[in-house]
């Protein structure tokens, strides 16, 4: 059978960029009970104009009222990875301008909610709105305290002097601390092997202050009116 | 290719709507009654200046037989004839083509004084010519005022007086593909295509469908045959009805080559699987006989086969658009997406229509 279209049906849209941060926020959004939002799954920055564009031109759009955008930093810093987005959605705004009833309202800043009294839009930048990094390292930051955690640390970086110079080069220290802190909680048949099913099975913890700027952002966004 | 953009006011539902950066393959999609049909009428009514008298044959197409002057009131908005319809199309060639229609009124001259008898006394009592009078005039036809490029013509058309026609220059080639059109309306264009010798052209692509086609002939019976090297030629009538949609289609854009093809619902009567070589035959000749279509569709695998086929066909090229069209507060607003904005959607599983 072929796959359900995805179609817009809540005025409350967040978008994040793989199947991982869209069970992440699926699962952290219950925890901070905020009910009324919609994720949907963009994909990542390859491409990421024809993503939006494509979105913008579907149906219902026009009846959005609240725009998140989430995005890793990735190797670069927050600010590069904020612009390339801020660039796209004035871009379709410019674009679609015949279109568009009213453009969408852009941030000035990463974190920043803008609102032109009727729609508001926000883009974080994963992990902090600053650094270069995604959502691996607030995942892992909240389980810092944990006994396992060092475990999970000496393991890594005894597995790292043991790589090649050239695996080194690409080792992905931060998904194999993920999925290294995944294995040790593979007890009986609850066993996950991704971040977004970890967070539905609520082995993150979302109390942790790490969330904070996060938890402020998405309840500025979607919390008030 | 002919038209670069265009503009519609209004007509049937649509207040004020532009389509943009038209491209030699457009799709128009969106939900039931958002106005595809009207636009493809509008581009209809535009384009055919040299046969005017269409517009009684887009109401006909609609299933609303006109049956008096008054009748022409369902091609303007909210019937009303004080809003004047305006079609404008900017083409290749840097010019405005541009319709309005308004409608022809007719009223009868009063009698300008009755003599009434009143007492004895005889009393002349004027009857004004005045407001009242104009608002109770009667449609008696509408009046088509053309301006293409420099050139100004127009006509009144009424079903119950004589057309009064001016003279035109030729218009454009324009073909329409209405929703239900069988095998039997395609069969004088086929011929047509046979005399001038244009049918090879399109037997040539449709070879690339159906292999087996050697060539295509008009027989006995009026009858459309062809031959897949068999004994004897083979009414194209059993041989599916894809191939004959594709034919259909293929042959219309034979027709009007240089000009444009006008298609309500494409999908129509075709299995999704028989998509894939409806687009690959419309992409071929649409680009081997210059023409524009543009079609509507309600189908997502039809979007999809058009972005697969074309992207195989013509990976470097940037020919096609889709417009969404969608009412928002009671406005008409269109949504284009290329090539590339159509296979993203596609990739993410987003509604496109």
């Amino acid at each position: 059978m072929k796959e359900k279209k995805i179609e817009i049906k809540y005025p409350n849209i967040l978008l994040v960029e793989g199947k991982d941060e869209y069970n992440f926020f699926e699962s952290y959004f219950k925890y901070l009970k905020i009910d009324n939002v919609q994720y949907i799954d963009i994909g990542g920055k390859e491409k990421f104009k024809d993503k939006y564009e494509s979105l913008v031109n579907s149906p219902e759009f026009s009846k959005i009222k609240k725009l998140g955008f989430i995005r890793d930093a990735e190797d670069g810093d927050a600010s590069s990875a904020f612009q390339s987005i801020k660039n796209i959605i004035e871009e379709i705004n410019r674009e679609k301008s015949l279109a568009l009833a009213i453009p969408i309202p852009v941030p000035r800043g990463p974190g920043e909610i803008i609102s032109d009294g009727e729609n508001y839009t926000g883009i974080f930048i994963m992990p902090n709105n600053n650094d270069s990094g995604m959502i691996e390292i607030l995942c892992l930051k909240s389980i810092e305290s944990d006994p396992i955690y060092k475990c999970i640390d000496d393991f890594i970086k005894c597995s790292y002097n043991k790589l090649s110079e050239k695996d080194k080069a690409e080792f992905k220290e931060l998904k194999g601390r993920v999925l290294a802190f995944l294995a040790t909680k593979a007890i009986g048949k609850n066993y996950v092997n991704s971040l977004g099913v970890a967070a539905l099975k609520n082995l993150w913890d979302f109390s942790n202050p790490c969330f904070d700027m996060l938890n402020n952002f998405v309840s500025k966004l979607f919390k008030q009116v | 290719m002919i038209y670069n953009s265009l503009k519609i006011k209004n007509f049937r539902g649509i207040k004020s709507l532009e389509l943009n950066d038209l491209k030699r393959i457009n799709i128009l999609v969106g939900k039931n009654n958002c106005g595809k049909t009207s636009i493809i009428e509008a581009i209809l009514l535009l384009s055919s200046y040299s046969n005017p008298s269409i517009s009684f044959f887009i109401n006909n197409t609609r299933g609303i037989l006109l049956t008096s002057d008054e009748d022409f009131k369902y091609n303007f908005k909210d019937f009303d004839f004080s809003s004047k319809i305006i079609f404008e199309g900017s083409t290749i060639n840097n010019n405005i083509n541009k319709l309005e229609i308004i409608p022809t009124r007719e009223i009868s001259i009063p009698v300008i004084q009755n003599v009434i008898k009143e007492k004895e006394q005889i009393i002349h009592k004027d009857i004004s010519i005045g407001q009242q009078n104009f608002m109770n005039s009667v449609v008696s036809g509408i009046q088509l005022i053309y301006k293409i490029g420099e050139q100004d013509f127009n006509f009144q058309l009424s079903l119950t007086r004589p057309t009064i026609s001016f003279p035109v220059k030729e218009g454009i080639k324009i073909g329409y593909i209405h929703p239900k059109e069988g095998i039997h309306e395609i069969i004088q264009i086929i011929g047509d295509l046979k005399i001038k010798k244009e049918l090879e052209g399109i037997v040539s692509v449709m070879k690339k469908i159906e292999p087996r086609i050697e060539s295509i002939e008009i027989g006995a019976g009026n009858l459309i045959y062809a031959d897949i090297g068999l004994k004897e030629l083979s009414p194209v009538n059993i041989m599916g009805d894809g191939l004959i949609r594709t034919m259909s289609v293929l042959a219309h854009i034979g027709r009007v080559k240089g000009g444009v093809l006008l298609i309500d619902e494409i999908e129509n009567g075709l299995h999704y699987s028989s998509m894939k070589n409806l687009w690959h035959g419309i992409i071929e000749t649409t680009k081997k006989y210059d023409v524009q279509v543009i079609a509507t569709t309600h189908s997502y695998e039809c979007i999809e086969y058009l972005a697969d086929i074309y992207s195989e066909i013509e990976p470097d090229m940037d020919d096609i658009r889709m417009y969404r069209i969608e009412k928002i507060d009671n406005i008409h607003k269109a949504f284009s997406s290329s090539i590339e904005v159509l296979r993203a959607g596609i990739e993410r599983n987003f509604e496109l229509r």
